[in-house]
């Protein structure tokens, strides 16, 4: 966040006092240098897992294309698309993709009947909600 | 965060050096303000809190190099940790619906936040009452100290919505918390 130009309207003096006694009564913990370093060898921990697992799932696609090759080479039946192989072994790790798609479809199962969350502004309001607060 | 070519053995030998270094000083420079701004989203909850922000590092890691200017980098950084601290809102609410009455969780290890802890709560409730537009424009700008812009880019809403968000979260909140606000007086004395 380079740009720090303060765009915020300016609040009342008792707005001002409000925010700040929510801000301090709901503050989290400090990080702790201990914190801080758990949380940095979890992490790192976390990456080099991420890198092996997709190195293994790489393996396992590249293994599995070749063994498709092989078996439709020596079945003597060309491939329908030649291409569609090597596609496949080279496509970019969709595993990261996928897991957040069947997530996401959980989620919008379970949560269908949750009440929309993010309110919509009235017309009317966001007609004028320019002229009352500026852009 | 000590994140060093060399301790990560073979597993990414053919990774960028200047690509870790840059990772590091991300996480360096980001890594409180993440937690504190993902625990404030998710209601006072720690160890979501670090979860959140470890899962936001985690895909900004693997997006590191798509990003030249800093500035983009922790935008993106920023939208991804919001959208996280909502999914897991969705999932404890799917959690809380399946589960129905949980056993309590044992005991968080991690310092609890200071303050009174009923007003910590109160102001918790309010919050989490608040709806998601207005809470994530809220705590971005007014307790995180995000610019509109900034909260705007993060969000993907645009600035005038933001400040009609800070408008009516701010209302609601000095309603639902009438006694925390302070009169003019006592204000300007």
């Amino acid at each position: 966040m380079s740009d720090r130009r303060d765009d915020r309207q300016p609040l009342s003096p008792d707005d001002e006092a409000f925010v700040r006694s929510v801000a301090d009564s709901y503050a989290a913990p400090p990080m702790t240098a201990a914190r801080r370093t758990r949380f940095d060898a979890r992490l790192e921990e976390r990456i080099r897992d991420g890198v092996v697992r997709r190195r293994r799932w790489f393996a396992g696609v590249a293994v599995a294309a070749v063994a498709l090759s092989l078996l439709v080479w020596r079945a003597g039946v060309d491939a329908p698309d030649g291409g569609e192989v090597g596609r496949v072994a080279g496509s970019e790790p969709a595993l990261d993709e996928s897991e957040s798609i069947a997530e996401e479809w959980i989620l919008a199962m379970t949560t269908a009947s949750l009440p929309e969350t993010d309110e919509a502004l009235p017309p009317d309001y966001l007609a004028i909600s320019d002229l009352l607060l500026g852009d | 965060m000590t994140l060093g070519v060399g301790s990560l053995d073979g597993a990414v030998r053919d990774v960028d050096v200047a690509r870790i270094r840059d990772f590091d000083a991300f996480v360096a420079a980001h890594r409180d303000r993440a937690v504190g701004l993902a625990w404030r989203l998710v209601g006072g909850d720690a160890a979501a809190a670090e979860d959140i922000a470890q899962e936001a590092f985690l895909r900004a890691y693997r997006g590191l190099g798509q990003f030249r200017e800093e500035a983009k980098m922790s935008t993106w950084f920023y939208r991804i940790l919001t959208n996280e601290a909502q999914r897991h809102l969705r999932w404890r609410w799917v959690r809380q619906r399946v589960a129905g009455e949980m056993p309590a969780d044992p005991p968080d290890p991690r310092p609890a936040a200071t303050g009174d802890p009923k007003l910590r709560e109160r102001v918790e409730r309010a919050v989490a009452d608040l709806p998601r537009g207005q809470r994530e424009a809220f705590v971005l700008v007014h307790l995180e100290g995000f610019t509109v812009s900034e909260a705007a880019a993060i969000t993907g809403r645009a600035a005038g919505t933001i400040k009609s968000h800070l408008h009516r979260a701010l209302g609601k909140l000095r309603k639902a918390l009438a006694d925390l606000a302070p009169s003019a007086e006592a204000t300007q004395s």
